[in-house]
């Protein structure tokens, strides 16, 4: 049997944590951060198959900034009206366009991990 | 494979049941049958994944983690949902609690143990992280 793809969730959001359970919901196993600091740790010490990044402009540029030399597939949650340039500026990676509903997007996920869909 | 997991449910059957499948695995364990008298062993045990069942007499899981899980539960822990519901109420629960992860007993287990080594894993990056930001 195949581990499942593990997915580093960075995120704000606690309760209710809709996007944690639509990834697992995908197939996926989660684990939420709530700080820079462990996201980066973690990154290293049990190397995801890929990071989703989930927070406002503001952090998510912050953040997005420190993953420059990391090689794990970065995924940004975002709504359809947010512009694409707004999100790769710093970080040209991969985007999510998932507009509340992740679960289509989730192969898109599995392909860029370079992992089998749920 | 290392780590600390504790189950917090009440049916003594199933707890033996999935304390001796985890100890095969090579898991340590410990266990509660409620969690109104956990919550010192789980100080103590500062496990990296706890199991909690939600269909408790007294006080369930779903009740618990709304009262007070920063006080109930160690913080480097993940905690699992662990219960005979459906996997769609299950789901439905995680997403309003905000617990790490969810797991139906109906489940497969051998998926189940695959789950359990990764949740496992991070929690264990948890409690380095915060061992070494002490």
């Amino acid at each position: 049997m195949e581990l499942q793809p593990l997915i580093l969730l960075r995120t704000h959001h606690v309760a209710p944590a809709s996007t944690a359970v639509d990834l697992q919901l995908g197939g996926y196993l989660v684990s939420r951060v709530f700080d820079d600091e462990l996201a980066l740790f973690m990154l290293r010490d049990v190397a995801p198959d890929a990071i989703v990044v989930d927070l406002g402009a503001h952090e998510r540029k912050k953040f997005l900034a420190r993953l420059d030399d990391d090689r794990t597939p970065v995924f940004v949650v975002a709504s359809r009206s947010m512009q694409r340039h707004e999100l790769i500026a710093s970080v040209d990676r991969m985007l999510i366009d998932c507009d509340q509903n992740l679960m289509r997007s989730s192969s898109c996920l599995a392909e860029a991990a370079g992992v089998e869909y749920g | 494979m290392s780590g600390r997991i504790f189950i917090i449910d009440d049916d003594a059957e199933a707890v033996i049941g999935m304390k001796a499948l985890l100890e095969c695995e090579g898991y340590e364990v410990a266990t509660s049958a409620s969690p109104l008298t956990a919550a010192f062993e789980l100080r103590r045990f500062d496990p990296d994944v706890i199991l909690l069942d939600l269909n408790m007499p007294g006080l369930g899981g779903e009740r618990l983690l709304s009262l007070d899980r920063k006080r109930a539960f160690p913080s480097g822990s993940q905690i699992v949902l662990y219960s005979g519901r459906e996997r769609d109420e299950l789901a439905a629960i995680a997403e309003q609690t905000g617990v790490d992860g969810f797991h139906s007993k109906g489940d497969d287990l051998d998926a189940f143990l695959l789950r359990i080594r990764r949740w496992v894993r991070c929690g264990r990056a948890r409690h380095d992280y915060l061992k070494r930001s002490a």
